[in-house]
């Protein structure tokens, strides 16, 4: 029964953790603390996967509120199959970034490189388990934060320039989803995924153009984010100017996670039912 | 057309929604760019408001007893808009302190300039 609760528990680790990172004076004590703790966060997502496998998905309410007011975490295979390959990923990547990272970036940044390291995994992993729309939101402007701050720590020109590139276009696509966030309470009045998928079957006959409207804020704002075909204008900057380890983890993990999240809005919420009636797929996939 | 002239909130949420995408888009300006996302932001909080006051309901706040769930207004989006305010607010802080920077290394913050000063 506590198995339940690792999902929360791994996320929390890698917070808390990150946060106690400024007052350390020691820099190997903070490397170590940073391997340690997404070393755990691995070890409990692993644990989730083999109860996920053995026992079916499962729903977590923080704080024990049930679904409609509370948030909840809903852990499937897919969920625990990706904490558990986001955790352990950046496990290998921080283990390598110990003996690399002072080559790349001042020492009396590598502090603040761990925290912002743990701090974006944390919100990943939250994007990845989260059945809440508004709460998927806030890890994601969290995550984009985090990871422009691992971009910019290597402080040279085209660094900072290739930072507020990708930070004006991050805006810009969660601005799209908070826009699309709003068209979707606006005709089910809920921000649980489930519970939305429960009203917009309903209501979707009579909504037809603001379900179109919402599906095109979604696909664009995360597409912008996980930098899928012709919005990809700010990956290449950004990726090959920031620090070897930082630019592992932003083309490793980051990108997966958005995507993740527009498979999640695209088949959770609003089911196959529906993105079948729009040519969605079709312009995701280019399968004409 | 009627829709228009009776839902004034959201048509003017989504004027403002329009201002400030094209200007974080088409502006050079780095500062004229985080007013432009200020302005995107700020219009989808009013659209999130309008869409939770329901017409001659009063606001959230229980003050000596309860009179009951039909007296009230949605409270669920303004405390949305609360964290989406303190968002808005970390990003412009975080793209204010890169523009200070990109003033620092390149000298100006035009960005047609910054894209033509490539390799030196």
């Amino acid at each position: 029964m506590y198995i339940r609760s690792f999902p929360l528990v791994a996320i929390l680790i890698l917070l808390v953790s990150a946060f106690v990172m400024p007052m350390i004076k020691k820099r190997s004590i903070v490397k170590g603390l940073s391997l340690v703790s997404m070393g755990i966060s691995s070890i409990l997502a692993l644990i989730t996967l083999v109860y996920v496998k053995e026992n079916g998905s499962f729903i977590y309410r923080i704080g024990h509120w049930d679904a409609p007011w509370g948030i909840e975490f809903q852990i499937g295979i897919i969920e625990a199959m990706m904490g558990f390959l986001f955790t352990s990923v950046a496990a290998l990547i921080i283990w390598y970034s110990i003996y690399s990272i002072h080559k790349e970036i001042k020492d009396n940044r590598v502090v603040f490189y761990y925290l912002l390291v743990n701090i974006l995994i944390g919100a990943l992993l939250g994007i990845v388990f989260s059945n809440d729309l508004f709460n998927s939101f806030v890890f994601m402007e969290l995550s984009t934060l985090a990871s422009c701050g691992i971009i910019v720590v290597k402080d040279k020109k085209e660094n900072i320039k290739a930072t507020l590139k990708y930070l004006v276009l991050s805006t810009l696509g969660s601005g799209l989803v908070l826009m699309g966030i709003a068209f979707l309470y606006s005709i089910t009045g809920h921000l649980n995924m489930t519970f939305a998928h429960r009203e917009i079957v309903k209501v979707y006959a009579d909504y037809g153009q603001t379900v179109l409207i919402t599906l095109g804020l979604f696909t664009v704002g995360l597409g912008v984010k996980s930098a899928m075909f012709p919005l990809h204008t700010w990956l290449p900057d950004a990726h090959s100017s920031a620090p070897s380890s930082s630019s592992a983890l932003l083309s490793a993990l980051v990108l997966k996670g958005f995507v993740l999240l527009l498979v999640k809005i695209l088949y959770r919420v609003f089911g196959t039912e529906i993105i079948n009636q729009f040519p969605i797929l079709n312009l995701i996939l280019i399968s004409f | 057309m009627e829709m228009l002239f009776t839902k004034y909130f959201e048509v003017g949420s989504m004027v403002l929604f329009g201002v400030g995408f094209m200007t974080l888009l088409l502006h050079n300006n780095l500062i004229k760019k985080i007013i432009g996302m200020n302005i995107m932001d700020t219009a989808v909080f009013l659209f999130f408001i309008a869409k939770g006051y329901i017409d001659g309901r009063e606001a959230p706040i229980v003050r000596g007893f309860h009179k009951g769930v039909e007296a009230y207004v949605n409270p669920v989006p303004a405390a949305l808009m609360l964290t989406g305010i303190v968002i808005a607010v970390s990003v412009t802080a975080f793209a204010l302190a890169l523009t200070v920077k990109i003033y620092e290394k390149y000298g100006t913050i035009e960005l047609d300039e910054i894209m033509k000063m490539r390799g030196d």
